[in-house]
This record gives C-alpha cells, sequence and structure tokens, in this order.
C-alpha cells in the first residue's frame, strides 16, 4: 500500500529557522512541505488541508494566538504546532486551550520534539488509514436485507418502511409471530443510510424491570477507585439502531423514560446523574396492534403514540399465499449461497403442497420447512415427501404446549377474536356464545392489571 | 577532527539530517548572523535600542537551537531591560566578546566540514 503523503506547512518569518524546521521534517519520507513568512498567507492556503501547521508565535503580521485561533476557524481539525521563542508557561498554556496541537520552545531540543510528533501523525495516518479500510471491509461483509414480496398489504408495509426510514421517526412493527418484525427492523436500518452503525435487538420478555433498566441505561458501580459506568444498549448502539421486541412487557416507567429520552435526546444516569447523549434510533415492535393497547391500557397506547409517530403492520403469510412460492425460492438461493454444484428446485406438487399450507408459523415456519427439505432431498429436485408439515392435530395443539392458566387462554382467545372482528365486541359475544359484559370485564380486568 | 561531528555534540544533535542539510544550514546562520552582527555594532554607536531588540530577537532561534543555551538566555535576559534602554545598552555591549567567539567556532565548524568533504572527495 502507498503511503499518503503528510502535507505540511511551517509559518515563519525567520528564513533560516523555517529553512531550519523544513529541514528537520523534510527527513521523513512522503513529507510535502510549504513555507510561509506571514499568518495571512497561511491562513488564505489553509483549503489544502495540511496534516500539520508549525506556526511561529511572533510574525509580522499577527500575533499567534490570533493566527492559531483564525486557523482553526478555517479548519476545526487543523493541528497546530506552536513554535515560540518564549518560554512562558502561561502563554503555553493558553494557547493549548485555545485548541493549539502542542506547543514547542526553539531550542536545542525542538527538533526532536518536531520530530516525534511528525511521527505520531504519520503513525495516526496509519490508523486511520487502516480504521477506513476495516470499515470498507465491514460494509462489503454486511449483507443487504431484502424484503420479498409482491402481496399488496406486505408492499404497503415496505413501502411506509422506506419512507419512514428516511424520517428519522420512531416506529411501531406489528404483525403476528414470525412474519418478519426484525427484518422489516433491520430494512429500515439499512434503509436510512445505519448500514456501518450497529444494529441492536432487546427482549424483556425473562427480565425484571430493574434489570430491563440496567440493559437499557447501564449501570454504575461504585466503589473505592470511584464510579464504574457500564454504558446500556442506548448508549452502546451510537448512531444505530435499537429494536425493542415485546415493547408492552416493559412498565410504563420504562416506557416513559423513553418517551422523554426521544424528546430530549439525552438522560441521567440514576447514581451520579452523569449525562449521557443519545443519537441512535428506536424501534419497538409487538404483536399487538396499537388499537388493542387502546382497549387494554390506554395510558400504555399514550406512551407508544408518544413514542412512534409511524406504525407498520406486516401480515400473515396466510394472507400472502401469492409470495409463497417467491418466498420459498428465496429462501432457497439463500440456503444455497456458494454451492458450487447447482441450485435447488421444487416440483410441482412440493410447491402444491407449500401453497396448500396456513403457516401459523409464518416466514419462520417457511423457512424452518424449506432448509429440511433441502436435507431430505436426495438430488436437487424438492419433492412433495420432502416437504414435511406437522400434522394439522399436532399444530392445532401446539399452543396448549405453553401451559398457560385456563384464565389466560381464556384472554388469548377473547383478544383472538377481537382482532379477528376489528375489536367488535358484540360479534365476538355471539361467535363465543357468551355475553358481551363478560368480555366487557375481561378488558376491564386487564386494564387494571396493566396499570398495576 | 571537527567536534562538531561527535554526536555527542550538541549542535550536531540539534541540526541532525545529512551533512550538506546541516553544512547549508550552519553556513546560512553564519552569514546571517556575521551580517546581523555589524548591524547590530552600528546599533550600539547609534544607541537604537528598538534595532537592538530586532536584531537580538533574531539570533536567539538560532543560538538556542544550535546549542548556545547560557548565551541565548543571558540575550533574552538583556530583551526587557533594552525595552528600557539605555541602561540596557551597556550591558549589551558586555556581549561582545562573546558573540564573536560564536562567529568564530560556527566558521572553524565549518571549515572543519569544508575540508572533511574535500578529503572524501579525494578518497573517492
Amino acid at each position: 500500500m502507498v503511503d499518503e503523503v503528510i502535507r505540511i506547512f511551517i509559518v515563519e518569518d525567520d528564513p533560516w529557522y523555517g529553512e531550519f524546521l523544513e529541514a528537520a521534517v523534510q527527513l521523513f519520507p512522503n513529507v510535502e512541505v510549504r513555507r510561509f513568512s506571514t499568518a495571512n498567507s497561511c491562513i488564505e492556503a489553509i483549503q489544502f488541508k495540511p496534516a500539520l501547521v508549525t506556526l511561529d508565535y511572533r510574525l509580522p503580521d499577527m500575533e499567534g494566538k490570533d493566527a492559531l485561533m483564525a486557523i482553526l476557524e478555517k479548519d476545526q481539525k487543523a493541528k497546530v504546532v506552536v513554535v515560540s521563542a518564549q518560554e512562558d508557561i502561561e502563554t503555553a498554556v493558553d494557547l493549548l486551550k485555545h485548541g493549539a496541537y502542542d506547543y514547542l520552545v526553539k531550542n536545542d531540543q525542538t527538533r526532536d520534539r518536531l520530530w516525534n510528533i511528525v511521527k505520531n501523525l504519520i503513525k495516526e495516518a496509519k490508523l486511520e488509514r487502516e480504521n477506513q479500510r476495516l470499515k470498507e471491509e465491514l460494509l462489503k461483509s454486511i449483507q443487504p436485507v431484502f424484503l420479498i414480496g409482491k402481496d399488496a398489504n406486505f408492499k404497503r408495509a415496505k413501502s411506509i418502511a422506506e419512507k419512514a426510514a428516511k424520517s428519522g421517526t420512531g416506529i411501531l412493527i406489528f404483525g403476528p409471530s414470525g412474519t418478519g418484525k426484525k427484518t422489516m427492523a433491520k430494512y429500515i436500518h439499512q434503509q436510512a443510510g445505519l448500514a456501518s452503525q450497529p444494529f441492536q435487538v432487546f427482549s424483556p420478555i425473562g427480565l425484571s424491570e430493574e434489570q430491563c433498566e440496567q440493559v437499557l441505561f447501564g449501570r454504575e458501580l461504585i466503589s473505592s477507585i470511584g464510579i464504574q459506568r457500564e454504558a446500556g444498549l442506548l448508549v452502546q448502539i451510537g448512531k444505530g439502531t435499537l429494536l425493542i421486541e415485546h415493547f408492552e412487557r416493559l412498565s410504563a416507567s420504562i416506557l416513559e423514560q423513553l418517551a422523554q429520552i426521544q424528546r430530549s435526546k439525552h438522560f441521567y444516569s440514576k447514581g451520579s446523574n452523569y449525562r449521557f447523549e443519545i443519537s441512535g434510533r428506536l424501534l419497538f415492535s409487538s404483536q399487538t396492534t396499537s388499537e388493542k393497547w387502546m382497549q387494554l391500557n390506554p395510558h400504555v397506547a399514550d406512551l407508544l403514540f408518544t413514542l412512534t409517530e409511524m406504525q407498520i403492520e406486516l401480515p400473515p403469510l396466510v394472507q400472502r399465499k401469492e409470495d409463497i412460492e417467491l418466498l420459498a425460492n428465496w429462501f432457497i438461493e439463500q440456503s444455497n449461497g456458494n454451492r458450487q454444484n447447482g441450485s435447488h428446485r421444487f416440483s410441482k406438487k412440493a410447491m402444491e403442497k407449500l401453497q396448500s399450507h396456513h403457516f401459523p408459523g409464518n416466514l419462520r415456519e417457511l423457512k424452518a420447512i424449506i432448509d429440511l427439505a433441502i436435507v431430505l432431498s436426495k438430488d436437487l429436485f424438492i419433492e412433495a415427501d420432502d416437504i414435511v408439515i406437522q400434522s394439522q392435530s399436532k399444530q392445532d395443539t401446539q399452543w396448549l404446549n405453553e401451559e398457560k392458566s385456563m384464565e389466560e387462554y381464556q384472554k388469548d382467545i377473547v383478544f383472538h377474536y377481537l382482532d379477528k372482528y376489528q375489536q367488535k365486541v358484540l360479534v365476538v359475544a355471539d361467535k363465543l356464545q357468551v355475553s358481551k359484559s363478560s368480555i366487557y370485564n375481561l378488558l376491564k380486568r386487564e386494564r387494571g392489571s396493566n396499570n398495576e | 577532527m571537527s567536534r562538531f561531528w561527535s554526536p555527542e555534540n550538541s549542535m550536531f544533535r540539534a541540526i541532525g539530517g545529512d551533512k550538506p542539510t546541516m553544512q547549508r544550514l550552519l553556513s546560512k546562520f553564519l552569514d546571517e548572523f556575521q551580517k546581523t552582527l555589524m548591524e547590530w555594532e552600528r546599533a550600539i554607536e547609534k544607541k537604537d535600542a528598538a534595532r537592538l531588540f530586532e536584531i537580538q530577537h533574531r539570533w536567539l532561534s538560532g543560538l538556542r537551537t544550535l546549542g548556545y543555551t547560557e548565551l541565548s538566555q543571558r540575550i533574552s535576559a538583556l530583551q526587557q531591560s533594552l525595552i528600557a534602554a539605555p541602561e540596557g545598552l551597556e550591558e549589551v555591549k558586555n556581549l561582545r566578546e562573546e558573540l564573536l567567539s560564536v562567529q568564530d567556532e560556527l566558521g572553524f565548524e565549518i571549515k572543519q566540514m569544508e575540508a572533511l568533504e574535500k578529503r572524501n572527495l579525494k578518497v573517492k
């Protein structure tokens, strides 16, 4: 790799000293030196972005401090080393406070100190280039997320996601389990041009409120050696994206804190009141629609509206029948990846079998079926027998494996029907052959427990 | 053998680099120094404190760089009293001998360098 040229500006009105400095830095390879005898001539040329400026403190047209500030005003990143005959420490401290990179007194040590500065600059430049190269490699290795589908509802969701990605607003992604909420979040992250930034997922399931707070906001350990801060995900993501799954499982207090952070872009740590600046983006996902949350817990729904300005609904796969073949082929393509000996294909019957299934597990289930079919297939042709679908009766009773209480199952059934019939309580009461008051009571109980 | 070429010599360490660069820098400094030394003497005669201040300030960087630390410290201290001339002027006069010895020493170093260079060329 060819080393980049290090451009150094020497501002010195003493021709002999200017030549001495030039001779000193010219000993490094790939150094390009330009000399100026006035501050103004250097300021005019600062657009050429020198890696280093050595600035004489006493110049005919300007005092060192004024020249330093004028250079920094034009290029905030400029590294200006003030080289002066003055040994006054106060002057040196003042210049360093005003942004000087270093302060050198003109004496028999100047050359050595200047050498060290240039050596460090070359090292820094190499590290910066290496960092840039690694970033570029990382970017290449990041797989772009594709959202595959022709279904009108799905395409609408995708279109909203693309618009929302650019707007930077909070987004709620909802849809049944396995519909690709995380993939959609990653898609938004990439569409927002944040592919090189971190993408993190947080789920509060199985965590206490205190644990959730620690994971999200970080924690402080106070010991005899001082305060040790562990940054939470909100800080760790930097300018990236944090997807909070099952957000409804977070306490109202945490949701309120998140809403506050969303507005102010900062928060204070609980112990030492340390201020953390937040520049990342929050996405939320849930299996529950906001309308349902309005019924269940208006307070949570209210917070949800504060946190998210847009909502994206992902349809279940059963409503995207036309996409099954497209998605199945996409999964095959992904799975075959780098295969040298050709790609798998579905027989007509295999595809018919797939299309007749109603996929309660949505995309996740389709992918699992295809992964297994690839393993089971004798050659590159996937037959109907290779498509293993769990028997209907097995699937029908699968929900019982969760071992919930009777009350919880009742609740699930009622909410399922409310979703199915657009929250029409009378219709649901009729379908389930129960009184409408029992449904209202259940909703009331649910609101109560969520407000606790 | 010139003592300049010893790595222990502060002048050698301060300038560094290759021989032609060192020779060039040293010669240039001596040229300038000789020119301004005459000017310096004239300024003393004319009691021109402002010009003295300017000349001496110009010498400071070079003298310090070449390792004349003690002399440069004295000049530096005198710069303050020069502002309040003419008291400072008398003290400035006392520098003459030392300045002349700097001139001689630098001249000697450069001659040694040139001699060394000629000898090297002959060997080649």
